[in-house]
This record gives C-alpha cells, structure tokens and sequence, in this order.
C-alpha cells in the first residue's frame, strides 16, 4: 500500500495501480479517449495528463500509464494540465468537428473553436486505438492495425483489401467512441442478376474491414444471431462443442436439476449427446446429477430421459 | 578453427599482424560509404591495374574511415621500414603516381596529408614502428601525423581502428588488442565486476538521452527471469549525421566485442543488433563480422572455453527517427509498429518480448571493450566531471571540411569547428549552430563558446544527442531551417499520440506559412502554445522536443521571423 494526494485529498492505494485507476475509485474525475477497463493502458489520447509532483520533480503524465507511488502529490485539474487538455481538444476539434465525443469535451472544457491557424479537416477516426486493441487483446482475432505513421496514420485492414482474419463480431464497432466503424445486420433479401433470383440469407457486413458474413440462424427460435466465424472462433476460446452454438443466446435456456427430486440414476448423463453432464458425490452414497453450462448446448434431451422429471 | 581459451587469441593475432605489416606493401583505400561515394571503387581498380603494370608486389585492402571524409578517396601506403603515408584526394589519374611512389620508394609529397612514423595503440601496451632508423630526408616534407591538428586533437579510444584495420577482417581486428576485453573479462572478472568497471567509467548513453549505461546494466541483471537479451540500437535517425554508419562500416568487431560483454555482464544469452536499413553497407560488414566470429567460436556455445554462451542476429529496421528510441526500437524489433511503449516497465525489466532488456547504442557499445581492458577509472579519467570519456562528433553545414572526429568530453565546439572543420566554408561567419539532431536547439554563434557535456548543452537548451554537430553560416536563412526540421518532425512522428500527430501537423502548417512570408502576430503566439502543450503533453521525447527548433529560433534570432512576418501594403 502506498499513501498518496489527489487533488490534496489522502489516499491509499495499491502499489503497482495507475493514477487513473485510484483516482477513479475515488471518485475523481478524469477525462479519458483511448482507455477501457478490458484494456491495457495505451496512453495516446493525452486527455489524462496529470500534474505529478515526486518530491522535486513535477511532471505532466498520462494518469492511464503513471504508476501511483509513495508520497505523489497528484493534480488533475492544476491550471498547466487543463492548458494542455485545452490544446488537446483544439487539435481534435480541428481533425474531427463533426464528432459527438470531441464536442461534448470540448464544451466541458469551454473550447469554442479550434484555432483559426489551423486547418480544418473532416474526419471521424481520432485514432484512439480502442478497435484496434480490442481486436487483438481482447478477441484475439488482430484483423486489424494501424497503418501508416504521422499525419497519414489511419486504422485499416491489411492491405487495404477484405481483412482476412476479421470474423465480424463487431467489438470494433462496439468500443469506436465516434461511431464511424459501420457494422451493419442485413436481413434476408432476394437479389436478382441475369442468372435468376437468388435468396441470401441475413448478413452482417464491417464496411470498413469490407467483411460480409452470412449469419447463422437459431436451431430452434430461427433468427439470425452471429456469424459463423464469429462462433467458431468462441467454440475454439472456450473449448466448447460447435453444437453449443446452434442456439442463439436467448433460446439457450441450460437445463435445471431439481436436486431433492434426483435419484443419481445416471441415464442422463449417459444420454447427453455434449457429455454435459456429471455425477457429483454428496457423501455416503448420495449422488447427484450436475450440469456443466460450458458444454450443455440447451437441447434438452436429458429432459425425456429423466425417470423422475428433476430436470427442467 | 575454435578458440578455446583465451590464449588461443595470440594465434590469430600473428596472423592479424602479418597482414597489417606484411612483407611487401599495403595499400589500404578508404572505402566506407563517404569514399565510395567518392569513387574509392575506381581508385582500388586503378590501383590494382597499375600495380599489374609496373609489376610491384602490393597488396590493396579496403578499410573504413578515418574521420576525413572530405579528403576521401583517402590512400594509404605501408611499406616495410617505411612510415605510413595518407594520401587524400585520390583520383584515377593520381594512382599512377602513388604506385610509381611505391615502387621508386619516394613518396609523392604533394599528394600526401601526412605520414605516421610510429601508433601508439589506444588499448594495449603495443607500439607499431613503422619507420626503422631515422627519417629520410625525402619525408620530412610530409606532415608527421602527431603535429596534424586533426590528428593531434583528438583522442582515438572508440574509433582507434578506424580506417586503419580490414573491417573485414577478425585477424586484423585480433592484431590491434580486439578481443583481448573479452578474454579478460570471461576468464579474469565475474559479471559483477565487469558492471562495476563501467560503473566506475561513469559512461553514459551515447544515444542521446544520456543514461549511465552502468546503471542499466545492473538493473537487467538484478532483474527476474532467466531470458534476456541484449540489443544494440544501430538505427541513426538524424538527417545530418553519420558518424555511427561510418564507425559501423570501419570497426564493426568493436561493437560486436560490446556486445558479447554486455550478454555476459548481464546475463544474457542472445543479443539482436538493431540496423538501419539505409546502412546497406554497414549491414553487409556487420554480418560479416558476426560469421567471423561464429566461425572462431567468438560467438556461440562456450565462448573461449567459459560457461558463457551468446549468439547474435541482425535485425535491419525501416530507419524511422522514433526507433531510436528504446522502447519503439524494442517494438520494430518484434515486428509491431515503431511505436514508444509505456514506461514502466522499463526495458531493463520487460522488454524484447518481455523479457529484461539492455539496448545500447552503437558508440556506447564500442567503449565497452576498452573499458574491459583498461578499467573504468582509465575512461573516468577524461572528460568533465558530469560526462566522462570521449564523443564521436560529426560535422557538417557550412564547415570548410565535413568530417567526423573523437574528442574528449568537454571541448569546445568553436575548436571542434575550427580545428576539424577548419572553419567556416568560403571565410564566411559563423551565425548558428545545432548539436545533437533536429531535437537539438539552433543556438546562435556566441554559444559557439559552450562545451560539449551533457549537462551544459541540456541547460543551454539544446542537447549532445548522438553527436552531429550542424553549423551554419551567416547566409543561412534560419527560418528555411526550422522549416526544414518541423518538416521532418511531421514526417517521423509516429502518430500515436493525439498532441505529436497534431500538433507537429499543424506546426507544420503555422511555420509554413511564417516561412512563405504569411506569418502573423497571433501565429507566433499559437506556435508558443503548440510548443508548451507538445513538451507538457506528448508521449514521448520525439514529440517533446518537435517545436524546439522553430521556438529556438524564435528565442534566439527574433529578427529573422520579424522579418519573415506579413506586411501591410499602404
């Protein structure tokens, strides 16, 4: 544990958390773009930026990446971090105007307008990086990078042609604080060509990535819930049975056991088609069927087998 | 052949001398990137039909550069019981005279800079005479090299091969007290020592930042983990300077035998040498030396019959500016974008592929082995009292002469200009200068009287960098300057953070502008608040330091923006 001051308020914090962290279970306010909580911190929005002093020392860090230590003096809103998050605002006003995020800050901060010397552009990527980390770290898929350094740096497929290894789950869309990553759920349409007519089923397409995937229906309600890359990336993370995912998430009811009513007869565990089930000792010889949700894919053939109906 | 104990060095070392001071006649042609740029190709072919032709018995070796770059194609002729002559400015047409020198045994005295009747040796005891007896009177035309200014001022430690050995060639390198360091260390010091002794030499990073490379070495090796790496940071970024390729592509053994020490001191059993890919040459020398070295068992398993082992790869980066810095280069390295990481973790402790990491630079690198042999205090004991040792400087600009030079910490920079650039081209004045690259302020000449030192150059707010020194005359148009280097800031930004990435754009456009004579007042107050807000808010020293050039200029030489800025008509 290590004693600090925010904002000249005495805190204890953990050794080896962020500034970010502790201020923010505390209650304190700091701005932030490019970070999340399923994240590692990245650092490169620079709203965060707090004013650190460390015995004689004082710098400008981001709170996301500086590590709270012993006897920190932290300011948060000192006259010198706010001067910085105003030009930083600036340049983001004057990159992405038109963006709800950008503006929202920028009237906290009582930003107006961005400089009149500089230019104006119109664009709706601020390049926080959420999508791009969110890929890699999170779902694991790295479909996408930045490409390009400087002034030219965008978030792109590789290539610029249809990323190969996007299985359109949509985190991108999810975590883009600007909303211009375009996950779109198609419904089912027949397209017509001089070959004839031809149904297609309900798609998902990621325009930016130029991704389309066909979704895959519910075995028992018959609406379109996920692609199929999608799921079989999460059969393969959780080591689950790609029949788990025959059902979308709502008809995925998992089976209930009563246990004063069970027996420990063992014929639906013998009858479970995933082995999803189990017998669990209750001592002397008391058993008890039990379920296990990572496997048991909802199809409730265990139910029929029952001889006493503890299953439901 | 292995080498399996330290002894077995002498072996080679024989044969290394042998080709240094051969029965006949060596003939070394400069041939690093500055005298192929020069035509040392053509030279060495000239000179090779000439020897043919005249019928002497001389061997032609390319070696690298002594520093005189603008003397290249530089000649050297060594003849047994004959002092070294170093010609300069060598063209096809004047080899028929070198040879014809050679064989007559009277030197062309207009052609030569100088002659060397005896070298001390930097790092061992090793004095090479090179002339028997007495002078002959036909020399004493030529310059002896110890009363050379350009020689006599400076102190040749790192670059001590330079231009003198095959940087081909282990032998040569064996010959000149290479490796030796590495001997001594593994089989007379414990890694513990070996830190001590850098510790004691106070070296710091010649890279730029200037950290005690003593300290880092310690950290890596108190830190956890049994993999670790060492990484030798060989990606010069600067657009002026190139004293780092020429020292690669002279002496790249010197740097390999750092290395070597460096995986020993701390404990790490694989190294990478980081290289920019522009080093075309440097590269190839490099992987040269490191097959070498393989092939004697200098690298591998159980280095000279110790339990140490350490291999070594070449990993050649894309020459970005930002991969000079550590943890970038660290990402370039593991195939991600040239990108600063967060700090901490700081590499010592998680770093290539998150294990410990020691990332050196080339130049710091290269003291390592003379600090093996001759001990800290023998470093410690040159210099000023906060930067020790000696700095690779190059000059370029307006001097009279563009040349690299290694001088003692603490020189001052008018002699560096004076001496080795032999001063300003064309009698002109001096007006700025900029040490240390494009993060490097542009001070005005009556600076010129500062020395070189980490501290002093820091406070005077500009920094010794890697070394380049820029000078610029009395004609140069400052404001073009600042252009130029806010240019090449918006260029090598990364892009990673919000404040580099847009607010060295937008700089960019507001010196531009001032540059094209559209500046206004109201400009220079937003490039002043660009600048606060780049130094407080940017990720990292690249982008900390991007409106330096253009602030300093503004601080320094008001009159030239003013009279850049727009005017009112009527």
């Amino acid at each position: 544990m290590v004693t600090l001051k925010i904002n000249n308020k005495k805190i204890k914090a953990n050794e080896g958390s962020t500034i970010l962290e502790v201020a923010r279970a505390n209650g304190i306010h700091i701005p932030t773009l490019c970070s999340n909580d399923a994240l590692e911190s990245y650092g490169a929005c620079r709203m965060c930026i707090v004013e650190v002093v460390q015995g004689k020392r004082t710098v400008i860090e981001s709170s996301c990446t500086y590590l709270v230590a012993e006897g920190q003096e932290v300011k948060t809103d000192s006259p010198r971090v706010i001067a910085g998050r105003k030009v930083v605002i600036e340049l983001l006003l004057a990159r992405c105007p038109n963006v709800k995020v950008i503006q929202k800050l920028a009237e906290e901060y009582g930003v107006v307008e961005s400089s009149p010397d500089f230019g104006k552009e119109n664009e709706y990527c601020i390049l926080c990086g959420l999508c791009v980390r969110a890929c890699n770290e999170v779902v694991g898929a790295g479909a996408i990078q930045f490409v390009g350094k400087g002034a030219e740096k965008v978030v792109d497929s590789p290539f610029h042609a249809s990323a190969e290894d996007c299985i359109a789950c949509g985190s991108c869309a999810f975590v883009c604080p600007t909303g211009i990553i375009k996950k779109n759920d198609l419904e089912a349409s027949a397209v017509c060509s001089p070959e004839g007519t031809k149904e297609e089923g309900p798609k998902r397409e990621i325009l930016n990535w130029q991704v389309e995937y066909e979704l895959k229906k519910c075995f028992k309600c018959g609406n379109p819930f996920a692609p199929q890359p999608h799921l079989d990336k999460l059969s393969k993370k959780l080591n689950a049975l790609p029949q788990f995912f025959n059902y979308c998430p709502s008809c995925r009811d998992y089976i209930v056991i009563d246990e004063d009513k069970c027996l420990g007869c063992a014929s639906c565990m013998e009858n479970c088609p995933v082995g999803a089930l189990e017998l669990e000792d209750k001592g002397g010889y008391d058993k008890i069927a039990k379920v296990y949700t990572q496997n048991c894919m909802g199809c409730h053939t265990c139910e029929r087998y029952c001889p006493v109906g503890a299953i439901s | 052949m292995k080498l399996n104990k330290p002894e077995d060095l002498t072996k080679i070392k024989k044969q290394g001398m042998d080709l240094l001071s051969p029965g006949n006649t060596r003939i070394t042609v400069g041939a690093a990137t500055c005298g192929n740029a020069k035509g040392a190709a053509k030279v060495i072919e000239a000179l090779k039909y000439q020897i043919k032709k005249q019928k002497i018995k001389a061997d032609v070796v390319k070696v690298g550069c002594n520093g005189m770059c603008f003397a290249e194609p530089i000649v050297e002729v060594i003849s047994a019981g004959k002092p070294r002559i170093t010609y300069g400015n060598i063209t096809t047409e004047n080899v028929v005279q070198i040879v014809k020198a050679v064989s007559t045994g009277k030197p062309a005295a207009d052609l030569a800079l100088m002659r060397c009747d005896e070298e001390k040796s930097a790092v061992t005891s090793d004095v090479i005479k090179y002339t028997k007896g007495k002078t002959p009177k036909s020399l004493e035309a030529i310059k002896e090299s110890r009363k050379v200014p350009f020689i006599k001022n400076q102190k040749k430690i790192v670059s001590r091969n330079a231009g003198t050995v095959n940087p081909e060639s282990i032998e040569e390198y064996i010959a000149l007290g290479g490796y030796s360091g590495l001997a001594k260390a593994l089989s007379k010091m414990s890694s513990k020592e070996v830190i001590k002794e850098v510790k004691d030499s106070k070296l710091r990073g010649r890279g730029g930042a200037g950290f005690p490379a003593g300290l880092k070495w310690e950290a890596c090796s108190k830190a956890a983990g049994d993999k670790k790496y060492v990484v030798c940071n060989g990606s010069e970024g600067d657009p002026e300077i190139g004293m780092h390729r020429s020292f690669l592509e002279s002496d790249p053994h010197s740097i390999l035998e750092g290395m070597i020490i460096a995986g020993y001191a701390v404990g790490a059993d694989e190294g990478y040498v980081y290289l920019n890919d522009r080093y075309l040459l440097g590269i190839e020398r490099m992987t040269t030396a490191i097959k070498q070295a393989e092939k004697i068992g200098l690298l591998g398993n159980n280095i000279l019959g110790s339990d140490f082992s350490f291999s070594l790869k070449i990993k050649r980066g894309g020459g970005a500016y930002i991969c000079g810095e550590e943890t970038a280069l660290l990402n370039s390295l593991e195939g991600a974008c040239g990108e600063p990481r967060t700090r901490p973790p700081f590499p010592v402790e998680s770093g290539l592929f998150g294990k410990p990491t020691v990332v050196n630079n080339i130049e710091t690198l290269a003291n390592i082995p003379v600090i093996a042999i001759k001990g800290g205090k023998f470093l410690a004991g040159i210099g000023t009292p906060s930067s020790k040792g000696t700095k690779i400087v190059a000059l370029s600009g307006n001097v009279a002469q563009s040349c690299w030079a290694e001088v003692p910490m603490g020189t001052v920079i008018d002699d560096v200009i004076k001496i080795f650039g032999n001063g300003i081209a064309n009698g002109k004045k001096a007006k700025a200068f900029q040490t240390g690259g494009p993060s490097g302020g542009i001070l005005p000449a009556k600076s010129l009287k500062m020395k070189l030192d980490y501290d002093a150059l820091n406070k005077a707010g500009s920094l010794l960098g890697s070394g380049g020194l820029l000078v610029m005359d009395e004609d140069t148009d400052l404001v073009d300057m600042a252009k130029f280097f806010t240019d090449f800031f918006a260029d090598e930004s990364c892009g990673k953070c919000t404040t580099c990435r847009e607010g060295v754009k937008r700089l960019q456009e507001i010196v531009g502008n001032i540059a094209d004579g559209r500046g206004t007042k109201e400009q220079l107050n937003t490039i002043k608040r660009i600048g606060t807000a780049l130094s407080d808010t940017s990720f990292c020293a690249l982008g900390k330091t991007a409106a330096v050039p253009i602030l300093s200029v503004m601080k320094h030489f008001p009159k030239e923006i003013s009279g850049r800025m727009l005017k009112k008509i009527g």
